[in-house]
């Protein structure tokens, strides 16, 4: 199984590190304690753009989205950042 | 008359004890906003890029924005304008607290430090009672010390105190101006620029109020970014809760971590000194700047057999203390540079570097890149008096003290890692640019961080141009941080944006949540100037130019827009960037086009008159 790490705000769903079944990134997110609302407000296949998703250290943005296959061997790092502003501190 | 200002000017010559007031020039104000422009422009006007800036020629300039202390949220920063010891180029330092808000109460709006003091000093402003005094019994102590000392040596309880520690009285390179204990105008060394002019401290106690050119306007734009901060889940939450030690893990994560000395971008024991396990094992509380709604200071502590743990012989007062900090870049550079995972450690030495007056960034990587010579043999236990190899915990803390009093090894510490390696015959471990060691991500996993770097005009430095934003977290939009495309541009604009920002006089944080475009309303109500995001924004460009224009006087501008040989020929071992190495060379041509500069880096003509920036 995938090991995934939740960061900064999330790591209350799941401690810093836990194995997750799943063959793609959407099948991951669907199995961890991150209330779906959280991770997709809209209700939709939209992920919230507060959170951002790695899968090896690589934002799913420059991959496959939520279509992006993962294997036992991945890391998958999900972090919420919330940030709004331009252009940071 | 423009509003948002004292409209006075303090100049103080230390030589001779000169004290007096000028009015601001408020045509510099109105064109270069204020904090770091307007500074910039006095600077250009009075400070000669020839000097040696620890001369009493070199001049020393606090300067506050027009809404320094006005209720925006975060309006509390001042800006350290001068010379920059380590570096040979203008520096902007700025620091939060309280001690800007109080000048402006006082009633001023700069001061200019010019000459030397033929003994210790320091500046009491009680109003417009401003004097000279003696600071010889001062001279040796730290700056928490200082800080209470003169407290009660006024008899002003409120009084806020700006001052150095033992490290700028030392004329360490890195060395900080602290106020409010913890905060700090920390990089290029500006402490030791006062330290060089027998300036100990400036204590300051003001009971006026800013001037507002439309009150009700102001407020009314005041609580609407207000209520635009509780909406960003870091502005309103993820600052508070986890500082933004946050990042540890996410920069980590990304493979962007520089790690001993940038030899590495993933460091192993992040877990150990991150956001997460700070707020969760040695958090006591938070700590807000004036008018701060984030309030993203940490107030820690080390308790039960921590407290001893790293005890300093020659500072027996430290050893049971709470104190403040780390920040992200503090336990990156005395954590992950050093290849250090101990966080007790870490805090230890944030305390001492407070306490010492210096910047923890530059003294962290300075004692990596001396891990590294360390390591590879440049240099052994008869140069260093102790083992220097990465992880040692105990050197960290140890050498913090020896560099203050620039004892032993410490002494070359105190140099800064570019004279240090040079001085070891090792000058390719310096990583930095323009003397500066760079902060805490690396320029290979982040692209647009390295062009960031090397066209910094105040030497490497992360708060120029922070495209983290797009390139990790986002926003304004995602942009790939392992490609180089689009990233001299929006490295541009960040730098002209950060520029403004920073003038304004609020903290540059508030732009996780917010844009300039909601600093903008209460600039105008508060100034009455009716700037727009274009003159605005042109204004951090005319800022971001003079800065350009005096460090190429001081010989520090074009052929200095470059960065180690390791970010640019050494790809990056392993982990998510693995392979990757600085594409500076595709960036830096196409940054100079968007500039409107030549090609080899120099500011046009055009630019200069379409700016509308001074003669040489």
């Amino acid at each position: 199984m995938p090991t995934v790490k939740l960061l900064t705000g999330l790591r209350k769903f799941g401690g810093a590190q836990q194995q997750i079944a799943g063959a793609t990134v959407r099948e991951v997110l669907a199995a961890i304690a991150v209330p779906d609302e959280l991770l997709f407000p809209q209700r939709d296949e939209v992920l919230n753009q507060d959170i951002e998703v790695l899968v090896n250290g690589r934002n799913i943005a420059f991959l496959d989205q939520l279509c992006t296959a993962v294997t036992d061997e991945d890391r998958i790092t999900i972090f919420l950042h919330g940030a709004r502003g331009y252009p940071g501190g | 008359m423009i509003y948002g200002w004292t409209g006075e000017v303090l100049r103080v010559d230390l030589t001779n004890g000169a004290i007096s007031t000028e009015a601001l020039r408020e045509d510099w104000a109105r064109e270069y906003v204020g904090g770091r422009g307007l500074g910039t422009r006095y600077y250009w006007e009075e400070g000669d890029p020839s000097v040696d800036p620890l001369s009493p020629e070199n001049k020393l300039m606090f300067v506050t924005g027009p809404l320094t202390g006005t209720s925006a949220s975060c309006a509390a920063r001042y800006m350290v304008i001068t010379k920059g010891p380590l570096t040979g180029a203008i520096t902007a330092s700025n620091s939060g607290g309280h001690w800007g808000p109080e000048l402006k109460f006082a009633g001023y709006d700069m001061i200019i430090f010019e000459g030397r003091a033929p003994s210790p000093k320091y500046l009491w402003i009680h109003n417009d009672q401003v004097e000279l005094r003696d600071a010889v019994h001062l001279w040796g102590k730290g700056v928490w010390e200082t800080e209470e000392t003169l407290r009660a040596e006024t008899g002003v309880p409120d009084a806020i105190v700006a001052s150095i520690g033992q490290a700028g009285e030392n004329l360490v390179r890195y060395a900080a101006i602290l106020n409010d204990l913890h905060r700090a105008a920390g990089r290029s060394g500006v402490g030791a620029v006062m330290g060089s002019k027998n300036l100990k401290a400036i204590a300051v106690r003001g009971t006026g109020g800013v001037p507002l050119a439309r009150p009700r306007d102001f407020m009314k734009a005041a609580w609407e970014m207000k209520a635009k901060l509780k909406e960003s889940a870091v502005t309103a939450e993820g600052l508070a809760t986890y500082g933004t030690e946050s990042l540890v893990n996410v920069i980590n994560e990304h493979g962007a971590m520089p790690t001993r000395n940038h030899t590495e971008t993933v460091f192993e024991s992040a877990e150990d000194i991150s956001g997460e396990t700070l707020t969760e094992t040695r958090l006591v509380a938070n700590k807000a700047c004036f008018a701060c709604t984030m309030a993203c200071g940490r107030v820690t502590t080390l308790p039960g057999d921590a407290s001893g743990k790293f005890s300093v012989d020659t500072n027996p007062r430290n050893w049971n203390i709470s104190g403040e900090g780390p920040e992200y870049e503090n336990a990156w550079a005395m954590g992950a540079d050093c290849g250090i995972a101990d966080l007790d450690a870490i805090i230890k030495t944030g305390w001492l570097c407070n306490d010492y007056g210096m910047d923890p960034i530059s003294y962290g990587a300075t004692l990596a890149a001396a891990m590294e010579m360390y390591e590879t043999g440049a240099i052994d236990d008869s140069v260093t008096g102790m083992p220097l190899n990465f992880g040692n915990a105990a050197a960290l803390v140890a050498m913090a003290e020896k560099v203050a009093f620039r004892e032993g090894f410490g002494d070359q510490l105190a140099e800064g890692s570019k004279r240090m390696t040079v001085r070891y015959g090792r000058p390719e471990l310096f990583m930095g640019v323009r003397g500066q060691e760079f902060p805490a991500y690396d320029g290979r996993a982040v692209q647009g961080m390295g062009l960031g770097y090397a066209t910094s005009n105040r030497g490497a430095c992360h708060l120029r141009s922070y495209t983290v934003s797009p390139e990790i977290l986002g926003i304004p939009e995602k942009m790939d941080p392992h490609s180089s495309e689009g990233k001299a541009e929006i490295t541009k604009i960040f730098q002209d944006i950060t520029s403004a920002v920073d003038s304004s006089g609020v903290c540059l944080f508030l732009t996780f949540g917010i844009g300039l475009d909601d600093i903008l309303p209460q600039l105008v109500a508060a100034t009455g100037v009716d700037y727009d995001i274009d003159s605005l924004t042109q204004a951090g460009e005319r800022t971001w130019n003079l800065e350009r224009l005096w460090n190429e006087r001081a010989g520090v501008g074009k052929g200095q827009d470059i960065l180690p040989k390791r970010l640019i020929k050494e790809p990056i071992p392993s982990g998510p960037a693995k392979g990757l190495t600085s594409k500076l060379d595709v960036m830096l041509p196409e940054y100079y086009e968007k500039r409107g500069w030549t090609a080899d880096g120099v500011v046009t003509e055009e630019k200069r008159k379409e700016l509308g920036l001074p003669k040489a």
